[in-house]
């Protein structure tokens, strides 16, 4: 397994193994052992704001790892799977992953879990997740840009799950036909249930009608959480003895959301196929706001559209992604107005966050990408349209 | 193929409905609720401004307002009668004084200089260096009564003489009878700190350009002032961290907060024995805990109308705004000689925030324009503030 940088990226540029990620069929092993790794690199023309400054999107309470893009060239992360198979059906997995950012790359082991799972029959069987992982239940509660179509998280991603949804938790999977059903359980060790606890139930159903395979999955999340703050800058500033952080305002109470996400695939011809996709969220939050000794009583509605669609012929894909959230949110108490102004929830020009993102892909093969995009977004008062350029490397080795 | 059509179709229809769901429009609305009694009071306060504490034992209305409003300015209300509250603070002030310490009424000299008593309502500790003063009422038997140093210098002996002084006087009556609520209680001092405390609680400043921007006015800041702003609010300059919030101040108690800091602060303007030491003639709150790591550590106090209060410091002792940011640029203050000789730079207690910074003329000037912005012309103007022996 002992590689240098440029042999492994040669390996990937050759390879023509098969990647993870495929869809699921009955014959393919749950485990296999190998490692995964994947990585995007991106050119942007300009960041979202300047160094040192906080990105917070008026209106949303942020968090977890939603950190804003920069520009010039840079890493936007690199993602390495170990997975070691005990047998076809049960094995663990190790992740570990890179991100880019101000010059700098960090490093950290996000996941580690074990997988286990039953052939109940040839249609039906049980599968059982134990330890530090990733939400599964809607696509974008776990985000990586060398993982997904496009280089920048979904505003949903980032607003409602922090980019980055990882708890210690158990799962469980039931698959039946063209029926998947999920249960989830966590400790609350996410930005979102952080010092709390979640749950999560998803049912998904794949079908299929003459040349067009149809996905809909309905999915539900309940979960509490216990002064949770927004640690995206913490540690980043110190005074000698004092340690600047960038607002002490933490959230506890209840959190509910819930969505539909639908994807079309359509095959145009034996070289090409149309894909559209709709994703709808709701998340609400209800507690208490405090901030800076204060608090306020929080209710929050926020409401995400999401759709996109994409052509690919051959080796060439254009896609087109549009985002819409909705972000109501009702502060009571005598220090409403305060916390308010002091947090990201002011949002007095009542503006939506949208974005747009128009996307050219060019596939070399399975372990090459290359992909270009122009963004236009309107977040608060800020409003920006940037290109992107950059690449998708990805392979498997056994 | 029709099959295909149909899946098509619910798949628009789900996209239509999808983007129905647009358009809803983003808002984040507040329900301070607070329409209580209190609230109805002329507070000067704004809406997105919680009340500040009052303790129940003196709620406030009118009738105390305006007794201590007269009290307030009445030379009577001091052992020899030549001495009223207003005479160290000064509306055309900011309720503050010009020369670097007051002098109190037998003419003692107070070890430190009188501050602005705007917005005083919100503090979490009154004076510059008294942890354990927390509300008007404690603090207003200090001017009273005190006599270390004599301020208005009423004592036992002259208590009774004071009390028919303002007895004597027929305005008093009506305002006295209204606010005890019983016409045969006699004058007492219990009303009369009480009522001061009112009329001291309700002299508040929200209304300098400076507010009227951050509330979305247009063109109420100089570009020289929002540069300023922009450096006050720098983790370069530091300023907000001790002069923050909507008081200026870190020091800063209202009705909404779950508990209340009491902060400190030393500013290395002294360093005499190069082991911290202040003039013995004021030293922070050191005087009252007694630790040696509180030498020199005084309240930060408001910015609010600062331009009107100068000279600065809790002995008053540098005179403009121009060379209060020259020290802390320089990481505190180096007094190369006299009795107070010594680099506050090197003081062992200096706070952490007090570490210097590099600025220059334009930029200074900048700051000043910006602090300049925090004067609430309003306030000193305002008739319902100024003194009630005149009208």
């Amino acid at each position: 397994m002992r590689r240098s940088i440029p042999a492994l990226i040669i390996g990937l540029l050759t390879s023509q193994i098969a990647l993870s990620h495929e869809a699921e069929s009955a014959d393919k092993p749950l485990v296999t052992t190998g490692l995964s790794v994947y990585l995007s690199y991106s050119y942007r023309d300009k960041s979202y704001l300047e160094t040192d400054s906080e990105w917070q999107i008026p209106g949303a309470l942020m968090g977890g790892e939603a950190l804003p893009v920069e520009d010039d060239a840079a890493l936007d992360d690199a993602t390495a799977d170990y997975q070691y198979a005990f047998s076809p059906n049960n094995g663990i997995q190790l992740s570990a992953e890179a991100h880019g950012g101000h010059g700098e790359t960090e490093f950290k082991f996000s996941h580690y879990w074990y997988l286990h799972q039953w052939q109940l029959d040839d249609a039906k069987k049980l599968r059982i997740e134990v330890g530090r992982m990733a939400g599964i239940f809607t696509s974008g509660a776990n985000w990586h840009a060398s993982q997904d179509e496009y280089s920048e998280a979904s505003l949903t991603s980032d607003i409602f799950w922090g980019r980055s949804l990882i708890d210690t938790g158990i799962r469980g999977s039931y698959f039946s036909g063209p029926w998947t059903l999920g249960l989830g359980l966590w400790q609350g060790h996410s930005w979102l249930a952080d010092n709390g606890s979640a749950g999560d139930v998803f049912a998904k159903y794949q079908g299929n009608v003459s040349a067009a395979n149809y996905t809909i999955n309905a999915w539900l999340l309940a979960a509490e959480t216990d002064t949770r703050r927004d640690t995206r800058y913490f540690g980043g500033h110190a005074h000698g003895n004092v340690v600047v952080t960038s607002s002490d305002a933490n959230f506890s109470g209840d959190i509910q959301a819930y969505g539909l996400d639908v994807e079309l695939s359509i095959a145009t011809s034996t070289v090409s196929q149309l894909l559209l996709n709709i994703n709808l969220a709701q998340l609400e939050q209800n507690g208490d706001l405090i901030e800076s000794q204060r608090s306020t009583t929080l209710d929050s509605n926020y409401l995400s559209t999401q759709a996109g669609i994409s052509w690919r012929r051959l080796q060439h894909e254009l896609a087109a992604r549009y985002e819409y959230i909705n972000l109501d949110n009702t502060l009571s108490g005598s220090a409403a107005i305060l916390v308010g102004r002091n947090t990201s929830l002011d949002n007095p020009n009542n503006i939506d966050p949208e974005r747009s993102t128009l996307s050219y892909r060019y596939h070399h093969n399975k372990n090459l990408s290359l992909r270009v995009e122009w963004v236009d977004e309107t977040l608060g008062d800020f409003q920006q349209d940037r290109w992107v350029a950059g690449f998708v490397l990805r392979g498997f080795f056994e | 193929m029709a099959n295909q059509a149909y899946l098509m179709v619910a798949f628009a229809a789900i996209f239509s409905f999808a983007l129905s769901a647009c358009g809803g429009g983003s808002s984040t609305n507040y329900q301070t609720g607070d329409d209580s009694e209190s609230r109805q009071f002329s507070w000067g306060v704004p809406d997105y401004i919680p009340l500040p504490i009052v303790p129940e034992d003196n709620p406030v209305n009118e009738t105390m307002f305006q007794l201590g409003r007269h009290l307030f300015y009445d030379e009577d209300l001091s052992g020899n009668g030549t001495q009223a509250c207003a005479s160290c603070h000064h509306q055309s002030m900011a309720f503050a004084e010009s020369i670097e310490r007051s002098i109190g009424s037998t003419g003692e000299l107070h070890p430190r200089n009188a501050q602005s008593l705007v917005n005083v309502a919100f503090n979490s500790t009154l004076t510059w260096a008294n942890p354990s003063l927390l509300t008007l009422e404690q603090q207003i038997l200090v001017p009273l009564f005190g006599e270390f140093p004599v301020e208005q210098g009423i004592t036992e002996d002259n208590k009774t003489e004071v009390l028919e002084r303002i007895s004597q006087k027929p305005e008093y009556q009506t305002l006295f009878t209204e606010a005890s609520g019983n016409a045969d209680e006699s004058i007492n001092f219990e009303i009369i700190v009480k009522a001061i405390a009112t009329f001291v609680r309700g002299i508040n400043s929200f209304n300098s350009d400076s507010d009227r921007y951050e509330n979305g006015e247009a063109n109420t800041l100089s570009d020289a002032a929002l540069r300023g702003r922009e450096l006050f609010f720098s983790e370069e300059l530091e300023c907000f961290h001790c002069h923050g919030g909507y008081n200026f101040t870190d020091s800063v108690a209202d009705s909404s907060q779950l508990f209340v800091d009491t902060p400190f602060h030393n500013t290395a303007l002294y360093n005499i024995d190069g082991h911290g030491a202040y003039p013995e003639t004021s030293q922070g709150i050191i005087e009252i805990t007694g630790k040696a790591s509180d030498m020199g550590r005084f309240r930060a106090p408001t910015l609010r109308n600062i331009a009107f209060t100068a000279p600065y410091m809790h002995d008053g002792s540098i005179s403009t705004l121009e060379e209060v940011i020259r020290t802390y640029a320089a990481g505190g203050r180096n007094i190369e000689n006299g009795p107070n000789a010594g680099d506050g730079r090197e003081n062992p207690f200096r706070d952490g925030f007090i570490s210097g910074f590099d600025i220059d003329e334009n930029d200074i000037q900048n700051v000043i324009a910006y602090l300049n912005s925090l004067s609430d012309f309003e306030l000193i103007n305002n008739p319902r503030f100024a003194t009630p022996w005149e009208e």
